[in-house]
């Protein structure tokens, strides 16, 4: 009798639970499945991680901007500053604050907050701060002139891009709201470094409203922003790790954008009814592998050109790849500015010979260390394969991304395979990331890639820096060109591809458009239709 | 001894267990090879960089010294700051704790029910087609690895038949109810949203389901076993000849006696579903401590390891004790010592 | 009762138990099989289960390659047959490691008794007072991943079961008649246990061996699953279901055959043991 009763009761329950699942997403409400994995906190001296600035993106100002579209990051456009100009000597830079911006909490921006937030930046004094620092290393270089006017004054002359580059980049070029910062200062935390890690104190197209750790991020509309109210009105940005997760929730249609779906995946939606696929037409992100000097083998010469000429870029590319990316082997990413075109394919027979050259035709053993995920992984199985016809024994190690940019950070690797972005449409980007290195210590100014690996050949980062002050585009092009040829002759890069970012959205979202630098997206211009 | 007594004394048992796997990972994390530094900086590193970090994380001093002092802060009820996150380890246990601990519990409800009902008829058909099916069925459940469980059933109810939702604890646009346990179920009828809470209860299903496989597989077992020995007691025996139906027989007096053991189990099964939680969240995103302690381990984060499996461990030895203390009150021939 | 007459005894009811169990002799049919496989992986693989080819990837199955290639073109059935060995491979030397270390210290604890005892008795119980994953998640993330630590990782969490079966075993056989006139024959305390104890204490241990293997293989492709076993590219069945995973559904082949390898396995140890569990409960058998 009971027997029956518990039957009857896991009946009905089971009625219920297989009903259809009701409900659909308001056409106001955006969402989207993110990996929450790499989101670390929203402070914007802190930030440097991609999905961490594509989430200051919707909700802070810079004073100035980049220009969208075809011609993304080629130009700048007035931001939160209205008009600027230089002096003479190009050491000065005067801007003129736009009037009549409110920040969310309705104050309204003006040259204090300019000021203070840019020397807030320089007190927190976190790891993004070389970007501002190679420029402006003194709180005193940022002045006040009246209500709506701020000098800034730069150790050497520079070119507008890169002066844009620095103060347009998302993160410490953020403009705060200084009394909602002083609202949540304290005692031990005076510029409420806590405060803003988790909120926003922006003048942008949306507010943090909610954050629930590994869960979910909720945007909502600010309706006074000054270029006008978003067509959204909340955005909520919701963790799903698993990328089939993500596809399958798409189709469902229980989001609206996927965010990180394998190329596989963008290949089989393209055909699909009601999803549309969008994409970035370039990208300044790599993939690359990086040979650390500091290690034994990896330090001859011969050895690196033979690695360069041993991997089946054919294969990395348009197999594993599959679409999403292309194929470019110099630093300098294809499409910007001096590019110089090294194309160059798999000769097994030149490697062995380099190898042999080197001292080492018998081979050696060596530690990859790359990330945990997809492609990764599998782009590491192809290089063990590849370089095991020329002797070299690969070990894989994966790490989580975190660990492996620590090991990076540290110089303690051997070989690495990696993802890196560029933070501006300008070759100089490129070339002090990967070419920039003066003194190998820890007292270097410039630790990006060449330094990680070593890569300190005297002179180069004169030259890097020759070019960047350079203002003659032709001699720019050449010394650009110049820098290439000589990183890719003796680097420690194997530089693979640009990859391009894809995403996949229903059918209904409209006015998506991604960058070069994806993280720059602005959801601002999107809607949805039904 | 009184019961209270028994009680107190399993509970300061308890906290030496915990304590006790407390020292136990702290010291794998600092004594066994790879200690935290190294594995954070790669096998290469050179040897003044590894001082540099050590000192960083006051892992320079000896061993002891760093364990005194861990405990000391643990005294004060700090869990210490996440390496990764920056932030305070209790304040992340607190927010993701009691996910999995809700996940858990309707995963422990499910396989209950479900492993009692197919135990019963397993027993009382002894020998027969169901009882086959149901034996084959458990040992079914018991070698199915999860994760791949996870992603059939996914496959299934939510991408083929689109019966149930593939993830997370609401849809995603829907906001949750006001934050006051934590736990989906009760907040949403705290906040008196009767339609929310039977939404969120359809997000239950896949995970807990695909976590209660290996609990309702490990109860039928005890049940089925347990159903056998008291069906040949003399006493059922007796009740049967009296002419009691048979339905009467098996409930009130055969699968009251058969409980015993199945109540042993299902606290096992109850901690066991932690277990699988760690693998269910991720695929599944749900906002839980498996997949904290997940990320936590792979990113060596040790504060935050430490803290997790505290946690972890001190759930599952309550659960011990509140399956113990259950025996006690069904069986009075149990004595506290 | 003789120690050869012991041992057979239990030898002949475990083929009792089996013989008389259809389910296990399936099970002990799948085990075979799979030993096979292990031993004869190089020369029945059709392929280098480590050779990619990109460009003719996620293949269906073909009569190349009959269960289809992976995501970077590597043939799946070949690296299911290597993965055979990893798996034989670690469930024989977990079982070994967490056997030969349990075993001592149990029969050590029940021989010496005493505060070594107690204190052996208590770190079991904390051990125990564990998720087995969690454990061995907490010692694979410490030692690095990677397959020989998993091995390392999944023994730290198993060796407390053997230690308490030999703990009670040797409890048992302390007062036995043997063991009192080998000591009254003045034999050492160290022949007593190494020739007395130790050798009775090896039955029941090798039937709990056969019940806990399914859970040994289970909680390592688990660990392999998380990213914290075997490393890829290794052909390890846990590793190949996580990558697979995102190739589903339209290339369902690539996770779904290392999966069913993993549930096949561990469901023959499974109904193996369930057979042989018979002997280790009395009541089971009474019947």
């Amino acid at each position: 009798m009971k027997l029956r009763m518990l039957l009857a009761v896991l009946l009905v329950v089971s009625v219920v639970v297989v009903m259809p699942v009701l409900g659909q997403i308001p056409a106001d409400t955006l969402v989207i499945g993110m990996n929450h994995d790499p989101i670390i906190d929203f402070a914007p001296e802190r930030v440097y991680e991609l999905e961490d600035m594509f989430i200051l993106e919707q909700v802070y100002d810079q004073l100035v901007n980049f220009t969208g579209g075809e011609d993304a990051f080629k130009e700048v456009k007035p931001g939160l500053a209205e008009s600027w100009e230089v002096s003479e000597d190009g050491l000065t830079w005067t801007f003129h604050v736009r009037q009549g911006v409110r920040f969310h909490s309705g104050n309204e921006v003006n040259a204090d907050a300019v000021v203070f937030s840019f020397q807030r930046a320089l007190d927190r004094h976190q790891a993004p701060i070389w970007i501002m620092e190679q420029f402006v290393p003194t709180k005193d270089m940022i002045q006040r002139v009246d209500d709506y006017t701020v000098s800034i004054t730069t150790k050497a002359p520079i070119g507008e891009m890169l002066f844009a580059a620095a103060f347009g980049y998302q993160g410490i070029g953020c403009v705060l709201d200084p009394a909602v910062i002083q609202e949540h200062a304290t005692g031990d935390d005076p510029l409420a470094a806590k405060w803003v890690a988790e909120h926003d104190a922006g003048s942008g197209p949306f507010t943090i409203a909610e954050w629930v750790k590994r869960d979910r991020i909720v945007l909502t509309a600010f309706d006074d922003y000054w270029q006008g109210a978003p067509q959204l009105r909340r955005i909520i940005i919701k963790d799903l790790p698993e990328p089939t997760a993500q596809k399958l929730a798409l189709e469902r249609g229980d989001i609206d954008v996927a965010w990180n779906l394998l190329p596989e995946m963008i290949v089989e939606l393209r055909s699909k009814e009601g999803i549309r696929v969008v994409e970035s037409s370039s990208s300044f992100s790599y993939h690359y592998l990086a040979m650390n000097f500091g290690c034994e083998p990896l330090s001859h010469i011969e050895v690196r050109q033979a690695i360069r000429w041993a991997l089946d870029y054919n294969a990395i590319t348009d197999g594993i790849m599959a679409g999403s990316a292309v194929k470019n082997q110099s630093i300098v990413p294809v499409g910007m500015f001096s590019h110089l075109d090294l194309s160059y394919a798999q000769n097994l027979d030149k490697a062995r010979e380099l190898m042999a050259k080197a001292g080492y035709a018998g081979g050696f053993d060596v530690e990859l260390i790359t990330r945990t995920d997809q492609p990764f992984t599998d782009i590491a199985a192809q290089i063990q394969q590849d370089l095991k016809k020329i002797n070299i024994r690969v070990k894989i190690t994966t790490m989580v991304w975190a660990e492996v940019l620590k090991v990076f950070r540290a110089r303690t690797h051997q070989l690495l395979l990696a993802r890196g972005s560029l933070d501006y449409a300008d070759p100089s980007g490129a070339a002090t990331m990967m070419a920039h290195c003066r003194v190998l210590g820890d007292d270097a100014e410039v630790k990006q890639m060449a330094w990680r690996c070593m890569y300190c050949p005297s002179g180069l980062a004169d030259w890097v820096e020759e070019a960047a002050a350079e203002q003659d585009p032709r001699r720019r092009e050449v010394l650009y060109k110049a820098i290439q040829a000589l990183v890719l002759e003796e680097g420690p890069f194997v530089m693979l591809h640009n990859t391009l970012t894809q995403v996949a959205t229903r059918e209904t979202v409209v006015g998506l458009e991604i960058p070069a630098m994806w993280p720059y997206t602005e959801l601002r211009g999107v809607s949805k239709t039904q | 001894m009184s019961m209270v007594t028994y009680i107190v004394r399993r509970l300061l048992w308890l906290l030496f267990v915990v304590f006790g796997v407390m020292t136990l990972v702290f010291f794998i994390s600092r004594v066994i090879p790879a200690d935290p530094v190294a594995a954070m900086l790669g096998g290469h590193a050179p040897a003044d960089l590894v001082e540099e970090m050590r000192a960083k994380w006051g892992l320079d001093k000896p061993v002891i010294e760093q364990y005194l002092a861990y405990v000391w802060q643990l005294l004060h009820g700090d869990f210490g700051v996440s390496m990764a996150s920056g932030r305070h380890v209790l304040q992340d246990l607190v927010e993701y704790f009691p996910a999995t601990l809700e996940l858990a519990t309707v995963g422990a409800l499910i396989s209950v029910v479900g492993g009692i009902v197919l135990g019963v008829v397993s027993a009382v058909r002894r020998g027969k087609l169901a009882d086959h099916v149901a034996r084959v069925a458990a040992l079914t459940g018991i070698s199915m690895p999860v994760f791949w469980l996870a992603l059939l059933m996914m496959l299934l109810f939510y991408f083929i038949l689109g019966w149930l939702p593939g993830g997370g604890r609401l849809p995603y646009y829907m906001d949750p109810p006001t934050r006051i346990t934590g736990m989906i179920l009760i907040d949403s009828l705290i906040a008196r949203r009767l339609d929310m809470f039977t939404i969120a209860l359809k997000h239950f299903v896949m995970p807990a389901l695909t976590l209660s496989f290996f609990g309702v597989a490990a109860i039928s077992r005890v049940t089925r076993a347990s159903m056998l020995d008291v069906l040949g007691e003399d006493y059922v025996r007796t009740a049967r000849s009296k002419g009691l139906v048979e339905n009467r027989v098996v409930l009130r007096h055969a699968l009251k006696n058969a409980m015993l053991p199945v109540v042993t189990i299902a606290g096992i099964v109850y901690g066991r579903l932690l277990e699988g939680g760690v693998i269910v969240e991720t695929i599944f995103a749900w906002p839980g401590l498996g997949r904290y302690a997940t990320n936590a381990f792979l990113a060596l984060d040790f504060p935050a390891v430490v803290g997790s499996t505290m946690v972890i461990a001190l759930f599952y030895s309550l659960m011990n004790l509140v399956v113990d203390i259950l025996y006690a009150f069904l069986d009075p021939r149990v004595r506290y010592d | 009762m003789t120690r050869r007459a012991h041992s057979t005894s239990v030898a002949r009811d475990t083929w009792r138990a089996v013989k008389g169990n259809p389910l296990s002799l399936v099970g002990l049919g799948i085990i075979l099989a799979l030993a096979l496989t292990a031993i004869l992986a190089p020369y029945v693989a059709p392929h280098d289960p480590y050779e990619t080819n990109p460009l003719a990837k996620l293949g269906r199955p073909t009569s190349i390659h009959p269960l289809g290639t992976d995501q970077i073109g590597r043939d799946v059935l070949s690296r299911l047959l290597y993965g055979a060995r990893i798996s034989i491979r670690i469930a024989v030397q977990v079982a070994v490691i967490s056997g030969t270390v349990g075993t001592l210290i149990g029969v050590l604890c029940g021989f010496i008794g005493g505060k070594v005892d107690s204190l052996l008795m208590r770190i079991t119980d904390i051990f125990m007072s564990f998720p087995q994953l969690i454990l061995a998640m907490a010692f694979a993330a410490a030692l690095g991943p990677s397959l020989q630590n998993v091995v390392l990782a999944v023994s730290m969490t198993e060796w407390t079961y053997f230690a308490r079966l030999a703990r009670s075993s040797a409890l048992a056989l302390r007062g036995q008649a043997h063991v009192d006139a080998a000591r009254a024959m003045g034999a050492s305390k160290t022949r007593i246990l190494l020739c007395h104890v130790l050798p009775l204490t090896l039955s029941p241990l090798i039937v709990q061996l056969s019940l806990e293997m399914g859970g040994i293989i289970r909680t390592a492709a688990s660990l392999g699953f998380l990213g914290l076993g075997a490393q890829p590219p290794t052909p390890e069945w846990g590793v190949m279901v996580t990558a697979g995973r995102n190739y589903l559904p339209a290339s369902w082949w690539v996770s779904t055959f290392p999966g069913l390898a993993i549930f096949l396995t561990v469901l023959g140890f499974n109904l193996l043991g369930d057979g042989v569990r018979d002997i280790l409960d009395p009541r089971l058998r009474r019947k």
